[in-house]
């Protein structure tokens, strides 16, 4: 398990990606049950705790994954776990639950989520296709030894039927401050909405997300191939960014003055400040990490910006310091590590 | 849609009965579901596996194991259209232990038709005479 704290950001999200400086990451997930288990609603303690056994015999031999039981884990590491997305706040919350967890951090099997299993990849960038290749895999692996439950008419079962047929949720995180800051995001989010995705907030609701990161998934699980599922994420995702980057350039040519003293003022903010909560950190690195994108900063990189916001949140930074702090030593201790990053200098 | 009983009056409701120890769904007219439900206790439809209740199916609006897609299938199906923007068909892939040898030689040919491809198209021919062998040794599996 201390391998997956140490730091912010597993070996492959460190690396630079397709699309990086817009779309922060990749994630892709299937559901899956099993057809002799019960499901999740109805299903006991102790057979949520044999179903763990059961799926970490069945595949806790595969080569180069750790099996993690969430029951041995303190709240604070299973929350920086959440906050890396390397598992879900539903696993978190439950204790007889448990991940298979790659040693890249590429993979995660959930074990008891609200499917018995949740298979999930995650990668950096826009890497959809590639994401979907690796899940697949994992889910061939997977259905080897353990009997899926499947249904003729409709695909794979699952608890819900909002992620029926398919099991597949494809989403990107995407850092839109282009369309939040001209307004046009409202408009967006409604008529993704009515297309049938869903967007939100990576933190918080609505069209006032911290930082501007907005998570896009597809919600449509059923009635298409899991490859043209894929191809029509994409096409809604690609007519987002193609919108961020007008947005942007818009933005330079009319109000490049007012673009730059918003820049210098966050970073004048992140340089100095002794408090600082999580949501202002991240809305002024969000200014930091755009500035980058239009050369107006330079020396500052994608997968630092991705790596910072992970750090600062709660549960990572009492992780870092070993200790729980109390929200004011957590803004202090914001303050300082992102001071001491700066500190490198920057502009 | 006449009555399953009388067969004069119109049918206007939907009753599960037991019929030889099978349940089936049968319309009724008003007439002949009064008489049948005098001094009648109502059976709560209930998963043999799970033992969940028709009415907590209802009010969860998710199953408790594979088998209420069976038992509550017309409930299910109809939850599953209100998600899935009115789709309740699957055409996505099946497990691969449910595909004949002939259905995974298919796919896999189809895949490396693919890489192939990408790889002529990066000019890595090492890559692609690879490729290209193994696509000859599975038409000769699959003809075989």
């Amino acid at each position: 398990m201390e391998s997956f704290l140490k730091h912010p950001l597993g070996p492959k999200m460190k690396e630079r990606a397709k699309l990086d400086d817009l779309v922060i990451s990749t994630r892709i997930r299937l559901a899956r049950n099993l057809k002799d288990t019960v499901f999740s609603p109805v299903l006991s303690k102790e057979s949520q705790r044999q179903l763990c056994q059961r799926i970490e015999t069945s595949l806790g031999g595969l080569q180069g994954f750790e099996y993690l039981n969430m029951g041995g884990y303190d709240s604070v590491t299973r929350q920086a776990l959440v906050e890396k997305h390397l598992i879900s706040p539903t696993i978190a919350r439950k204790e007889e639950s448990a991940v298979l967890l790659s040693e890249d951090e590429t993979i995660s099997v959930l074990i008891n989520e609200e499917d018995h299993l949740r298979i999930q990849t995650l990668l950096p960038g826009y890497q959809v296709e590639e994401a979907f290749e690796l899940a697949k895999r994992v889910d061939v692996l997977c259905g080897e030894s353990l009997p899926y439950a499947f249904d003729e008419q409709l695909g794979y079962l699952t608890t819900c039927p909002s992620n029926i047929g398919t099991g597949l949720r494809a989403s990107v995180m995407l850092h839109l401050p282009g369309l939040t800051l001209t307004g046009r995001i409202t408009p967006i989010l409604k008529e993704l909405r009515k297309l049938g995705y869903t967007i939100r907030g990576r933190y918080g609701e609505g069209s006032d997300a911290a930082g501007r990161l907005f998570q896009l998934s597809n919600q449509r699980t059923l009635g298409s191939h899991e490859s043209q599922l894929l191809i029509d994420f994409m096409e809604v995702t690609e007519q987002v960014i193609q919108a961020e980057r007008q947005a942007r350039e818009e933005l330079l040519a009319r109000n490049q003055d007012e673009l730059e003293d918003r820049f210098y003022r966050s970073y004048g903010i992140l340089r100095y400040a002794k408090l600082l909560s999580s949501t202002e950190a991240i809305e002024r690195l969000s200014d930091l990490h755009l500035a980058s994108d239009l050369g107006i900063l330079s020396d500052w990189s994608p997968p630092q910006f991705h790596e910072l916001i992970v750090k600062l949140q709660s549960g990572f930074l009492q992780k870092h310091f070993g200790k729980t702090l109390s929200t004011k030593e957590r803004d202090r201790e914001r303050a300082t590590l992102v001071r001491r990053t700066l500190d490198h200098g920057l502009v | 849609m006449l009555c399953e009983r009388c067969k004069r009056r119109p049918a206007v409701n939907e009753i599960q009965v037991v019929e030889n120890g099978i349940p089936v769904t049968r319309k009724f007219c008003r007439n002949c579901t009064v008489e049948l439900m005098s001094g009648y206790v109502p059976v709560v439809k209930r998963c043999p596996v799970c033992q969940m209740t028709q009415n907590e199916l209802a009010h969860l609006r998710k199953a408790g194991c594979a088998t209420c897609y069976t038992v509550f299938r017309d409930e299910l199906i109809k939850i599953t259209r209100q998600y899935q923007q009115g789709h309740d068909v699957h055409v996505g892939s099946i497990p691969d232990v449910l595909r004949t040898p002939d259905e995974r030689i298919e796919e896999r040919l189809h895949k490396l038709a693919g890489e192939l491809q990408r790889a002529v198209e990066q000019e890595d021919y090492e890559r692609a005479a690879r490729i290209k062998k193994e696509i000859i040794q599975l038409k000769g599996q699959g003809e075989a």
